[in-house]
């Protein structure tokens, strides 16, 4: 990865005509540099008679500056230098708040509040609604004097907050507080030069307070705790897509179920050691130096049709959580090395593994790992499978939970009781809800018996997905495993022989996820012939409705 | 090390490295090129005496990572352009993601892992140059490169 990096990043080159542009400015900036004078008030403006250096970025906030300040220009009728000098005598200007906080009542306008998290300010309507209360009644105190040294702009250590909103719009003033680590907040407001494009700070109106740093971020953290972060989302996004032991995973019709997990000091059982793991003795025998983590997992291609599986990656996970955060300093993972030496090819980046349809092969995994993390608990400890990478790779990434606050030795004894599934139920319906039955007792049992082993094998993979003619029939299977997990499958058969077949396993709540869907072919004269002729089930005369016909 | 007041030498010989820089930390072109442009010329018009190259190198690349910081705290809505910004950066099939999943992380990361794995800055360099100790550095640098093989595994492969 880091030659990837390295590679991919030296790739990044400057265009030429940006190349032009900057060389221009520069040498602008250079003949500049002997014509500019310093007025009084401490602004810097340039000698008319000079080139205006103008960035990208101005030349767009411009336009947008000249649209809201043609009104206010053509009104009071002077130059853009003047407008600012005088911005802060503006009516509009002044925000009337029922808070005592000096910066007016927060819950009135809109304002950013970026707490170097990351996230720029992206929270939730509630939480900017606590976050307005707060610093409405938060301690701002009397403004203070300057601190010594220090700059409005001072790049201050983390944790830092930085809180912006814009006042009035004739022109906008930008509203700008920082409040740093060490307890100095600092107001700055600024307006958009109308000469330049920039924002020129209004240094007349820029203030400090001293404040309770401590007491305002206790405050802010707890406000921003209480928001959904992208870190809970992604834990949330990870619980569908996660079986405990014992259970039968499930993506894209592959089906994986861990038998076994063992702890190995000795490189004992691994196909492969792999390289840097191992020593060589004196009389050429090879020494594991390295503990082992193996897990045997049973997969079982659930299709109909012979397949490969590309295996991208599994790696055992060890993590701790502060709150809702990884925590990156406790927690761990161990890479797997071998991915059953014997049977898999290693294509690209995947292991590729040839299947029949509806074989079962049973692979070896051995994670390397130290023996320092074998006896410390962690919050979670899980195997991730990332199953055929080759696209929208997240989407089949499965995880295993080994354990909850536990340690990796007491796990590494399991041994799956093998989970059983059998076929709950199995029925046959006409249309869209009409049960098909037969009628009497020993044609019932032959029509249940036919569904759950015969109508199966009368399918035919096909690859087409065009759907000629409306949906006749469907057969609706109910599974069910040791583990009570329950699965569903639905086979849609269309008037010209069309089976769509659609998976679906139940989720915590009870709620039925979709696992994929197949499209097979059938003889619907042969499937209709048996069901009515060697069965005895009633079929209705089958009618299309017609979309176009008006009564 | 440049002689004064040469701009098209100094664009020449530092442009690339420092629109990388900036490209990665702002995420976005127009950005990175106000970035580099002020970087510059501040460099042409404000720049001290340097010891040497590197010195002279190192200087350029602290003005633009400040520039960035500054931009990125003061920007206001945090735009940032689409992936396809690079990819036509990085278009074998072998590179595809791994900018992006830099791009991705904090910012604190970005820089590091760009200065340390594209750019080959030491440790004790990047220290320097980034104003934060070398243990901070060591820091940011694993848990950055752990954060940037999450997120490429995940998402890019």
């Amino acid at each position: 990865m880091d030659k990837k990096l390295k590679k991919a990043g030296g790739k990044i080159t400057m265009p030429n005509d940006m190349k032009e542009r900057i060389i221009k400015a520069c040498e602008t900036a250079e003949k500049n540099r002997l014509t500019h004078v310093d007025s009084d008030d401490g602004y810097t403006e340039v000698v008319s008679g000079t080139e205006r250096i103008t960035s990208r970025k101005r030349i767009i906030r411009t336009v947008g500056a000249i649209a809201a300040c043609a009104v206010l220009m053509a009104g009071i009728g002077t130059t853009g230098v003047l407008l600012h000098k005088q911005s802060n005598k503006m009516a509009g200007s002044e925000i009337v708040g029922e808070t005592n906080n000096p910066f007016g009542d927060f819950s009135t306008f809109e304002y950013s509040f970026d707490a170097g998290d990351g996230k720029y300010g992206k929270y939730s309507a509630e939480t900017y609604a606590r976050l307005s209360e707060f610093l409405n009644k938060f301690n701002w105190g009397e403004p203070a004097e300057k601190p010594e040294g220090r700059d409005i702009d001072a790049d201050v250590e983390e944790p830092m907050y930085d809180i912006k909103w814009t006042r009035g719009n004739t022109p906008p003033i930008e509203c700008d507080l920082h409040i740093a680590n060490d307890g100095y907040v600092s107001y700055q407001e600024s307006m958009m030069s109308f000469e330049t494009g920039g924002q020129m700070p209004l240094t007349e109106n820029s203030k400090w307070y001293k404040v309770d740093f401590d007491a305002f971020d206790r405050g802010i953290k707890e406000i921003i705790g209480q928001e959904k972060d992208i870190t809970r989302a992604e834990r949330d996004r990870e619980k569908e897509n996660t079986v405990k032991l014992g259970e039968i995973c499930v993506t894209e019709n592959w089906e994986y179920l861990i038998k076994t997990v063992k702890l190995t000091k000795d490189g004992k059982g691994m196909d492969v050691l792999p390289e840097g793991h191992y020593s060589c003795d004196e009389n050429g025998n090879l020494t594991c130096d390295s503990s082992y983590i193996i897990a045997d997992m049973e997969v079982t291609n659930k299709s109909f049709e012979d397949r490969s599986l590309y295996m991208n990656s599994t790696r055992i996970d060890l993590y701790n959580y502060n709150a809702e955060e990884l925590d990156f300093k406790t927690s761990m993972e161990a890479t797997a090395y071998t991915f059953n030496g014997e049977r898999s090819i290693y294509a690209g980046d995947f292991f590729k593994t040839d299947f029949k349809a509806g074989e079962t092969k049973t692979f070896r995994v051995g994670y390397v790992i130290d023996d320092e993390y074998l006896d410390k608990n962690y919050d979670i400890i899980r195997i991730e499978i990332n199953h055929s990478g080759m696209s929208d790779s997240n989407k089949n990434i499965r995880y295993y939970k080994l354990g909850e606050n536990t340690n990796l030795r007491a796990i590494a004894h399991y041994q799956a009781e093998a989970p059983t599934e059998e076929i709950e139920s199995a029925e046959l319906f006409y249309g869209d809800h009409e049960k098909l039955t037969s009628t009497n007792e020993e044609s019932m049992a032959k029509l249940d018996a036919f569904l759950k082993n015969d109508f199966i094998k009368m399918l035919e993979p096909t690859l087409s997905d065009d759907i000629v003619g409306g949906r006749k029939y469907y057969v609706e299977y109910y599974f069910k495993s040791d583990g009570n997990k329950k699965r569903r499958e639905t086979y849609y058969i269309y008037m010209d022989g069309f089976v769509e077949r659609r998976m679906y396993v139940a989720d915590e709540n009870g709620e039925w996820q979709s696992t994929g869907d197949e499209s097979y072919q059938i003889d619907m004269t042969k499937l209709e012939s048996v069901l009515k002729d060697d069965i005895g089930v009633e079929l209705p005369e089958f009618a299309e409705i017609n979309i176009n016909k008006v009564d | 090390m440049l002689k004064d007041g040469c701009a098209r030498e100094a664009v020449e010989k530092y442009g690339d490295m420092l629109y990388r820089i900036c490209l990665l930390m702002l995420k976005n072109t127009a950005d990175a090129e106000d970035a580099v442009q002020d970087t510059f010329i501040k460099f042409v018009t404000k720049a001290p005496d340097f010891a040497d190259s590197e010195h002279e190198k190192a200087w350029l690349i602290t003005v633009a990572a400040n520039k960035c910081r500054d931009m990125l705290r003061y920007r206001t809505s945090h735009l940032t352009e689409s992936e396809e910004l690079l990819y036509g950066y990085a278009v074998s099939k072998e590179d595809s993601g791994i900018l992006e999943a830099l791009m991705e992380l904090p910012e604190k990361y970005r820089i590091i892992l760009a200065l340390f794995y594209i750019e080959e800055y030491k440790v004790d360099e990047i220290s320097e140059i980034v104003g934060i100790g070398a243990s901070a550095v060591k820091m940011r640098l694993s848990r950055g490169r752990k954060l940037l093989e999450e997120k490429y595994r995940k998402e890019y492969m």
